[in-house]
């Protein structure tokens, strides 16, 4: 893969580029899925692709394809000579210069054996404790993905990555009705004997089996509410969209200059998690992953824009490739819980895109309301109203406890100020 | 790419070859930030054996009797799992059909009107802070065979402008509103002439302008007014999903409800395969990944629960006909129960009588995403709304959420307008993506919004 990624590279030197980044990826997938609590598809992929970006006279295209034919390679080269000829020309194009690795993590083969005993042990596990829990899909899977990435200014990155991937949607049924719908995933580097271990499935159909009997909130509030993971992952993708290229570039984010300021409660860190299961050791620019801290005990650090972004805005450039976690607070989620007047825990949030300035309101699922510590009924019809930008300063604990989903490492958040409705 | 032989050595095989190509051009603020595109070219095969499915896939020339062959080898392995052999439907369509693409736009075409475009907006609307232009479109052909007989092509294209402003209110906050201008076809088929886009950007900048100035919403039981462009998403999200089949044994609340009332009788809804008044749709599927015939399926008829979408596994299950909704989106996908252009039909109202006749209420006119729910509680984002005062429109709203229960809230409909506009825009997504488009009038009804 590597040799045929630099041959490429010389062909596109060739054809009169000036720079350019080749990748070549090859993955292989194989995937179990559940369907309505019985296993119906054994599911085998193999896929290559060869991604092209190319700069001349600083004007960029880039093409992908999932041949590697010369043929089809030829005619990439000329179709991104064309697609660039009015591209608008910028001198923050650019490659990454000078990164160099091998890299190897995970599983490097799959364990076809595992995957079926693990699919076993969901089925058994959930017709024994949750037998009104229905899982409406389910994918256990094995992806083994292997990259070479150069660039005209001497980068060369191998990777081969293994991790095991579990994706698990469903609901309850009884005779009371049907429960909101829920969901998790995330990467292991090895399957557990009991799936139910991992990923916080065991909880998501406990909570589930108690969601059929469901209450709307009654007369409007402003509360607190704690945050499970799979609500946590939606503040995180807002703040880390607000500090990324199309917000910075149109000077509208949020954060346009607030590096180094406090943007959160001093009690929350958030750093990237470039350890977790089936985490790329480079990104797609062809930079080498480092340990991030984004906010230190609630300050901004640093801002998120693509190696482009970074020149064309004359701001640092910090490499990521998606995960997140937070470091874990000092309360118990018990004890979170306990000291909540009036609010709710929140499974999950259902809501349009918050407006750039933070504004949200959305409906929560699987969640139940908390009156004076005490988890109460589940509700249905529930919205919350609030601004991210405030909800991370009104952080008021974060859970000891956090939870592994492989790409993010997450505790619950207990935040106050939201309005119920 | 054409039809070629497999195997046929399961109790059902399939065998499809699929190429998607797509491209993506953004401009923000003259800068052009992605400039992109991508071709994916393979071929699947899948087998169905005891009541198992194995499905094989490659992006390499790795021919029909390997990839069938490894298909039913991933059936068999299945087996240690019980077995038990179920009879599935026996349609099989023959047929090709490709939806009439004119001239597309080159890459260097689309370039130069993104700039003409943003150059346009940055002389023409003065508050204008930011300008993002985007212009994507994608082809997908299948070539899907099957061992009952089956040989279809199908062709789905879809071109799309997306225009989104930013200006900054009182408080120098970002407030952004955006347009759409798609269709199924080439760039060829829309209208992106100057005079058409400064038509819809005037309109866009007056809402954009008064969006400004909003105010939040009353949080709660409200009474709205859905514009004609929101009602399909209500279709889709609200009990769209809700009567697939597979979320329905996934233990959807519609299991229960097949038969009765569960929507004003103003409202019929429909699925549409590929046509509607004679006219083909946006997403045309005279034929599915499995190959079969594609039928309409009415979900809901004048207010009761009627039919729901099938694939050949789910139709077995419940006695019914497969209904042609089973799609993939992209080569190593296996299809999957999904939408096609799905609509609540027109009633007899006039919009402007609709909102005149509410004392206090919301006009909603433009949608992000939505989410569905096995309960049938629904929500999609509200990016543009006005008060209704007395019959009259008030000011312009912050973004919002929709939601509630879909039933209660079909339930509660007591208008239905005359006029139908169809949106085939964004995705659905599902494990995979998909295009689809969805339909309706204006609506009139009870439902909760989110705010203060």
């Amino acid at each position: 893969m590597l040799t045929q990624a630099k041959n490429i590279l010389s062909a596109l030197t060739r054809a009169g580029f000036d720079d350019a980044r080749v990748t070549i990826t090859e993955t292989d997938v194989n995937e179990l899925n559940i369907a309505h609590n019985h296993v119906s598809l054994m599911r085998t992929t193999q896929s290559q692709s060869l991604a092209i970006m190319a700069i001349q006279d600083s004007r960029r295209a880039s093409a992908s394809v999932t041949s590697l034919d010369e043929a089809v390679i030829a005619q990439v080269i000329t179709d991104l000579q064309r697609d660039m000829a009015t591209s608008p020309q910028d001198t923050a194009y650019a490659v990454a210069p000078n990164q160099r690795g091998k890299f190897e993590q995970g599983p490097q083969s799959v364990d076809r054996e595992a995957i079926a005993a693990s699919a076993k042990s969901l089925l058994e596990t959930r017709a024994e404790k949750y037998p009104t829990f229905q899982i409406e899909e389910c994918a256990i899977k094995h992806t083994q993905e292997k990259t070479a990435l150069v660039t005209t200014l001497d980068t060369e990155l191998t990777s081969s990555v293994g991790s095991y991937g579990v994706t698990l949607m469903g609901a309850s049924k009884d005779e009371h009705g049907s429960s909101s719908f829920n969901y998790t995933s995330g990467h292991l580097y090895a399957l557990p004997e009991r799936l139910t271990d991992v990923l916080d499935l065991d909880q998501l159909m406990a909570s589930s089996v108690q969601e059929t009997q469901t209450e709307m909130v009654g007369d409007k509030f402003t509360g607190e509410v704690v945050l499970m993971p799979m609500a946590v992952m939606d503040l995180i993708g807002w703040l880390t969209h607000q500090l990324g290229d199309g917000a910075l570039i149109s000077q509208t984010s949020v954060y346009q200059n607030a590096v180094g300021d406090c943007i959160g409660a001093p009690l929350l860190s958030l750093r990237n998690n470039p350890q977790g299961a089936g985490q790329p050791p480079f990104n797609a620019e062809g930079f080498v992953i480092e340990p991030v801290t984004l906010i230190d005990t609630g300050k901004l650090t640093c801002q998120l824009p693509s190696y482009i972004g970074s020149r064309k805005l004359d701001i640092a450039y910090t490499p990521i490739a998606g995960g997140w976690c937070i470091d874990a607070g000092d309360v118990s989620r018990a004890d979170m819980l306990a000291s909540t007047k009036h609010g709710a825990l929140v499974g999950r949030l259902s809501m349009g895109n918050p407006a750039a300035n933070g504004d949200f309101s959305g409906v929560i699922k699987n969640s139940f309301l908390l009156e004076n510590g005490k988890r109460s009924k589940a509700l249905t019809e529930t919205m919350i109203t609030g601004n991210i930008t405030q909800m991370l300063k009104d952080i008021q604990a974060i859970s000891a406890e956090v939870s592994d989903f492989g790409s993010y490492r997450l505790p619950w958040l207990k935040i106050g100020g939201l309005r119920f409705s | 790419m054409s039809f070629a032989p497999f195997t046929r050595a399961g109790e059902y095989n399939e065998f499809r070859q699929h190429e998607l190509r797509k491209r993506r051009l953004i401009m923000l603020d003259g800068n052009l930030t992605a400039n992109d595109s991508s071709h994916q070219s393979g071929q699947s095969a899948r087998a169905f054996q005891n009541g198992y499915w194995g499905f094989a896939s490659s992006t390499g020339p790795a021919g029909a009797d390997k990839l069938g062959n490894i298909a039913l080898a991933n059936a068999k392995a299945m087996q240690l799992f019980g077995g038990k052999s179920r009879p599935l439907p026996q349609g099989a369509y023959q047929g090709e059909h490709g939806i009439a693409c004119k001239p597309n736009w080159s890459s260097e075409q689309l370039i130069e009107w993104l700039q003409s475009v943003t150059d346009l907006i940055r002389s023409r609307y003065p508050k204008v802070a930011s300008v993002t232009a985007v212009a994507l479109d994608e082809y997908h052909h299948k070539y899907v065979q099957n061992s009952l007989g089956a040989q279809a092509y199908n062709n789905i294209s879809r071109a799309m402008a997306v225009l989104m402003l930013t200006v900054k209110d009182k408080d120098d906050k970002p407030v952004e509103l955006a347009h759409i201008i798609g269709e199924k076809g080439s760039f060829g088929n829309l209208d992106l002439s100057m005079t058409t886009v400064e038509t819809h950007l005037d309109q866009l900048y007056e809402h954009l302008l008064a969006k400004r100035e909003a105010v939040h919403a009353k949080g709660g039981l409200q009474t709205v007014v859905l514009a004609s462009d929101l009602a399909g998403i209500l279709a889709h999200e609200a009990m769209g999903h809700p009567c697939e089949a597979d979320l329905v044994l996934g233990g959807a609340v519609t299991g229960d409800l097949r038969g009765q009332r569960i929507a004003s009788e103003l409202i019929t809804m429909v699925d549409f395969a590929h046509s509607y008044n004679g006219e083909e749709l946006a997403v045309p599927v005279y034929a599915d990944d499995e190959g079969t015939p594609a039928q309409d399926v009415t979900l809901i008829k004048n207010g009761l629960l009627t039919d729901f979408m099938h694939n050949r596994e789910t139709a077995t299950r419940f006695g019914d006909q497969a209904t042609g909704n089973a799609r993939a989106y992209a080569p190593d996908d296996e299809p999957l129960i999904r939408m096609r252009n799905t609509a609540i039909l027109p009633g007899a109202s006039k919009l402007e009588e609709m909102i005149a006749d509410v004392e206090h209420g919301y006009y909603l006119m433009k949608t992000s995403n939505g989410q569905a729910d096995t309960t049938t509680e629904f929500m999609f984002g509200v990016t543009l709304g006005y008060e209704i005062n007395n019959g009259k429109l008030g000011r312009a709203i912050k973004d919002t959420t929709l939601s509630g229960s879909a039933i209660k809230m079909l339930q509660s409909v007591d208008a239905v307008s005359t006029d139908m506009h169809w949106k085939n825009a964004g995705y659905c997504g599902k494990k995979q993506p998909m295009v689809v488009s969805m339909g309706g009038p204006a609506i009139r009804a009870q439902a909760q919004l989110g705010g203060e």
